[in-house]
């Protein structure tokens, strides 16, 4: 299988490949494509740049389609988009230093749950929700919670032995839901029953 | 391993219910895989093999359309990159603008801005990436930026300030064209408006500015009384997430024509 850890080199360097067949692009394109927005979205980039950072993702893939190994590939796309959203992170840390807004600015979208119905909202507030997280947590979080995956299918995509994706899911729900609380404090809502993993 | 049970089947709060829910709902607008084809088949037809952004891209502002080797990197810009860099600045110099020849020698030169994207004005019927006219207007800033360029030393740093005042400069030009369009709009002139949104169009095919730019097209429209052609594109901008911030201007647009 070809390994995620040489993507930012090829990134840059555009280091020799094959372009992959039109059909198999298709067919890739068609079964994970949403995988890749979605996980994009939910490591942290933004809708306005997410088109960008997935043709990234799929550019490396496109490149490396013939050596992926069938049934690993949203192993390596995952990954990918791993790195590329860590890009991301980094080069907005570098503007926000410039121009001296804050990283974890987003738009205040209020606390109040009755606020909560618009769909644009809720996003927005989930992606501050996730941000609070470091992004090998946010990783397990998503993949968990709102991808389905179970934590053998994580440990195989991370490249990480299951207990530190148990561990990392449990250090990510309690910052889920510390945030959550904290950003509905004073709302009337309370924190319901939940349980760890 | 003990599988634990999800948050959203474990009682969540109202709150994180409602959270993780619209995340599940979530998806790529309609037509983004398709775009992604084009412009993937774009790139591996044009380029041959290198990847459209420089080393110092940042995601969702191609800096460059220049590919910049692991050779030019591993020697520290030495010889051979000095000599593409000189040609880097001496194009720009000579009103080459944002579109620069590649430091390693590949061909493909997406259009101005377009980075990866270039390839959606073929899916949209408009000229292929070859088509687009490598010369275009020197924006005056942009020329004196190159000289105080080349008037350095061919250095690394050289490049990254040129590629920001690039940018500036192309985002300057299309602020410029969409202007001359508002003001067009704005004058009940749409003629005049619809020439510049087609110079927008040509130049760039996927400009930041682009959703500004459909909204004054559909804002040209409704001025030309093309009622059916406007409800079209309001329902198309609607449909998409990409202009949710536009939501209440194009629903204004709309009832202009009696919707």
């Amino acid at each position: 299988m070809a390994k995620a850890g040489s993507i930012a080199c090829e990134m840059v360097t555009g280091a020799a490949g094959t372009w992959a067949p039109r059909d198999r692009l298709q067919a890739f394109l068609a079964e994970h494509h949403a995988f890749v927005w979605r996980a994009l979205r939910r490591l942290g980039v933004p809708d306005c740049d997410v088109e960008d950072a997935s043709q990234q993702v799929f550019l490396v893939a496109h490149r490396r389609l013939a050596e992926i190994v069938p049934e690993s590939e949203r192993s390596f796309l995952f990954q990918t988009a791993l790195r590329v959203a860590a890009d991301w992170r980094r080069a907005r840390r570098r503007r926000c230093e410039k121009t001296g807004t804050d990283l974890a600015d987003v738009p205040d979208v209020g606390a109040d749950p009755e606020e909560l119905v618009d769909q644009q909202r809720r996003r927005a507030l989930l992606d501050r929700v996730l941000g609070a997280m470091p992004l090998d947590l946010r990783a397990v979080f998503v993949l968990f919670e709102l991808e389905e995956m179970t934590m053998i299918e994580i440990a195989t995509i991370s490249d990480i032995p299951p207990g530190t994706v148990a561990s990392r899911l449990r250090r990510a729900r309690r910052v889920f839901q510390e945030t959550v609380k904290k950003l509905t404090a004073g709302s009337g809502a309370r924190p319901g029953g939940r349980g760890e993993p | 391993m003990n599988e634990p049970c999800r948050l959203l089947e474990q009682g969540a709060t109202e709150v994180e219910r409602a959270l993780l829910d619209s995340a599940r709902a979530d998806g790529p607008p309609d037509g983004a895989a398709r775009r992604m084809l084009f412009a993937l088949e774009g790139l591996s037809a044009g380029s041959g093999g290198p990847f459209p952004w420089g080393a110092g891209h940042e995601l969702g502002h191609p800096v460059s359309s220049a590919p910049v080797s692991m050779a030019a990197h591993s020697l520290k810009l030495g010889a051979l990159a000095k000599v593409g860099l000189v040609t880097l600045v001496g194009v720009g110099a000579l009103g080459g603008g944002v579109l620069v020849q590649s430091i390693s020698g590949h061909g493909s030169l997406p259009s101005e801005n377009s980075g990866a994207r270039a390839p959606l004005m073929q899916e949209e019927g408009s000229r292929g990436m070859s088509e687009i006219p490598l010369q275009r207007e020197p924006p005056p800033a942009a020329a004196a930026s190159a000289a105080n360029a080349s008037a350095r030393d061919g250095s690394e740093t050289a490049s990254r300030p040129q590629r920001a005042n690039a940018l500036d400069e192309s985002l300057r030009a299309e602020v410029r064209i969409l202007d001359l369009a508002r003001a067009a709009v704005d004058a009940r002139n749409p003629a005049a408006a619809q020439r510049a949104l087609a110079t927008y169009a040509r130049r760039f095919p996927q400009g930041h500015l682009k959703p500004e730019a459909m909204v004054l097209q559909l804002a040209v429209l409704v001025r030309q009384g093309s009622r059916a052609a406007a409800r079209s594109l309001a329902e198309q901008l609607l449909a998409s997430q990409s202009y949710k911030a536009y939501e209440y201007r194009i629903r204004s647009l709309l009832r202009e024509t009696g919707e």
